[in-house]
């Protein structure tokens, strides 16, 4: 009898004994947290949401796997190279060995116009195009600036090979005929906003839409389509002077600044400012132009926006850096083309 | 480790010999290299005139701030003894990277260290010395031109005669520098479109600092409107004189093969 007892009461503390050594082991790996409420309304959104966070971004040009062991050594920086070499001395001097040789815009115009002279190349039509070297540091350490396009009216205008379609709003049959002379596609007024809205009418087929300050009130209703395409003083298509907006968009030129993927404070424009048949004169005016409004587009005063400036003439592969420091007017940017230049290193390193 | 060992047993052999005093090997050498270490937690300053803080296993974790060994080296300032080509004249003080220095310009004894003994004992034996050429680029540039066949692309259809500044901008395609004064044409015109004289030679003398002369091989192409691409290869082909009468002077002008050879320089 009283080894029944006496037998529980050992097997009871050989349990006891167990399941605390058992709860020992278990209880670091296994942890049961035991509620007796249910959990605040929204609490495992938010931990999603606070995963999903954590993703990390993608660059868009990364390499594919099938690629990665062909390229050897560190990734090719897209700058056109500049070394420390040193500057020429004599009177000639092969080029590969020296600094880079720094053009004025003339020179480089008139080196242009030579290869493509009749008893060369024969081909004066050609257009001739500006390369721009960006830095794209904004005003805070670590912050870049986005990509951005920009329209400019030149000075001196020149035939382009694309077609460039304008959709002018305005209201007033005088307002109407100007938008029409200075050569909208298609004008009209808030008959064409409710075709729009119908889907009648494709914002797509248009290139650009420019608008009158008398049918804001109106337009308000494709704020949500056109978003960033809405038209703003700013940019040049809310204008009272509608002629001068449509001619803006269909003679200037577009330039967009491209950024690279992999080197984030460094971005380029090509864009074309005339063709060599144009006098020498005006090209440079249309060169100044461009210039002088990309570099509005400078958020950091410490650092001009261009770094260097090339001048091609494509499909032909020569190209001359020209110094663009004298065209810029704003006076807090004293940088000449040295200056940059060294900058320019300076931030390769720092990539480095 | 095998090694470790294989050096520990020797130089303990050293030191049970009796010539010890003899030997200088056993750990005579310190390492020079420096590693500059930060503590992960610092333990804090102790109080003023108080006992030092106790430090903690946390204390003795380090994070490594910089390798000495690793440091970029800085560029040899170095006295050149004689004249090298692409660098400078005897006596010229030049900054080189090290390698550079020690393999190209120290060992073969074209310099020296720039120590202010050096520099008297060189620039006063430097200027008795007249030097060979205007500038120490002079030769090299002459190196190059004088073995690029140069092609000069002139329009098919349109008339034209061969003038300075057409030379002036295929120079300056092929990668030299010049201005108008600088070029001597053949003292014969050439003028075109011409197909006899396609794909023919001929030369023309580029003068340096006024002084230097070389003369540059040249080869006509005459190419349609807007394509300016030139034969593959066409430097590695022998061609036709132009003027029958320069055919002893372009056989000595040392062609592309010439320079292959002589690849090796500084």
């Amino acid at each position: 009898m009283a080894a029944a007892p006496g037998g529980r009461l050992f097997t009871s503390i050989c349990t006891a004994y167990v399941r605390g050594v058992t709860g020992c082991l278990t209880t670091p790996s296994i942890s049961f947290q035991m509620r007796g409420y249910a959990a605040r309304p929204g609490t495992r959104e938010k931990a999603r949401k606070a995963k999903a966070k954590l993703e990390v971004k993608k660059a868009s040009n990364a390499i594919p796997p099938h690629m990665r062991k062909s390229i050897k050594g560190p990734l090719r920086s897209r700058r056109i190279p500049d070394m420390n070499k040193m500057p020429a001395a004599d009177d000639v001097w092969v080029a590969k060995y020296h600094l880079m040789r720094l053009y004025s815009f003339n020179e480089a115009v008139q080196c242009h116009k030579e290869t493509h002279h009749p008893t060369v190349l024969d081909s004066l039509d050609s257009t001739l195009m500006a390369h721009l070297e960006l830095n794209m540091k904004a005003t805070k350490k670590n912050k870049f600036i986005e990509k951005f396009n920009g329209t400019i009216g030149m000075p001196y205008p020149f035939q382009q090979e694309e077609d460039r379609t304008v959709l002018a709003l305005c209201k007033g049959d005088a307002i109407q005929q100007e938008a029409t002379k200075a050569g909208a596609t298609l004008v009209g007024g808030s008959e064409i906003i409710k075709q729009i809205l119908a889907g009648t009418i494709s914002l797509k087929d248009y290139t650009m839409l420019v608008a009158h300050p008398n049918i804001l009130p109106e337009l308000t209703a494709l704020r949500g389509l056109l978003k960033k395409r809405f038209p703003n003083v700013r940019d040049g298509n809310l204008n009272p002077d509608i002629a001068v907006a449509v001619h803006k968009f269909k003679q200037g030129i577009m330039y967009s600044a491209v950024k690279d993927d992999l080197e984030l404070d460094f971005g380029t424009i090509d864009t074309p400012i005339g063709t060599l048949e144009m006098d020498t004169k005006h090209l440079e005016e249309n060169f100044s132009a461009l210039v002088n409004d990309i570099e509005t587009r400078n958020p950091a005063t410490a650092h001009s926006l261009i770094t260097k400036a090339f001048l091609i003439c494509p499909p032909y592969p020569e190209r001359f850096k020209v110094d663009f420091g004298q065209y810029i007017i704003k006076s807090t940017v004293d940088n000449t083309a040295e200056e940059s230049d060294d900058e320019e290193s300076n931030t390769a390193t720092a990539s480095n | 480790m095998w090694n470790n060992s294989v050096n520990l047993s020797k130089n303990l052999q050293y030191l049970s010999s009796p010539f010890l005093a003899a030997y200088n090997g056993f750990l005579s050498q310190q390492t020079r290299n420096t590693f500059i270490l930060k503590r992960r937690t610092p333990p804090g300053l102790a109080k003023k005139n108080g006992p030092s803080k106790v430090l903690r296993g946390r204390h003795f974790v380090y994070e490594l701030v910089e390798d000495t060994n690793v440091r970029k080296k800085p560029d040899l300032q170095l006295i050149l003894t004689s004249y090298v080509e692409g660098l400078g004249n005897k006596g010229d003080l030049v900054t080189v990277p090290r390698n550079k220095g020690y393999t190209k310009l120290l060992l073969p004894r074209l310099a020296t260290y720039a120590t202010p003994e050096n520099i008297d004992k060189t620039k006063a034996a430097a200027d008795d010395q007249v030097s060979r050429y205007s500038s120490p680029y002079v030769e090299r540039t002459i190196n190059v031109l004088s073995t690029r066949t140069l092609p000069v692309l002139m329009s098919n259809t349109n008339p034209w005669v061969l003038e300075k500044w057409h030379i002036r901008t295929w120079l300056r395609r092929s990668g030299f520098h010049l201005q108008d004064e600088s070029i001597t044409l053949p003292d014969k015109p050439i003028s075109g479109p011409n197909p006899a004289m396609e794909g023919k030679d001929f030369y023309i003398t580029v003068t340096i600092n006024k002084k230097e002369q070389v003369k540059v091989r040249c080869r006509l192409f005459q190419i349609d409107k807007k394509n300016f691409t030139v034969p593959e290869e066409y430097y590695k082909n022998t061609a036709e004189p132009i003027f029958p009468e320069d055919k002893s002077i372009l056989d000595t002008m040392p062609g592309f093969y010439l320079r292959e050879s002589k690849s090796s320089r500084i």
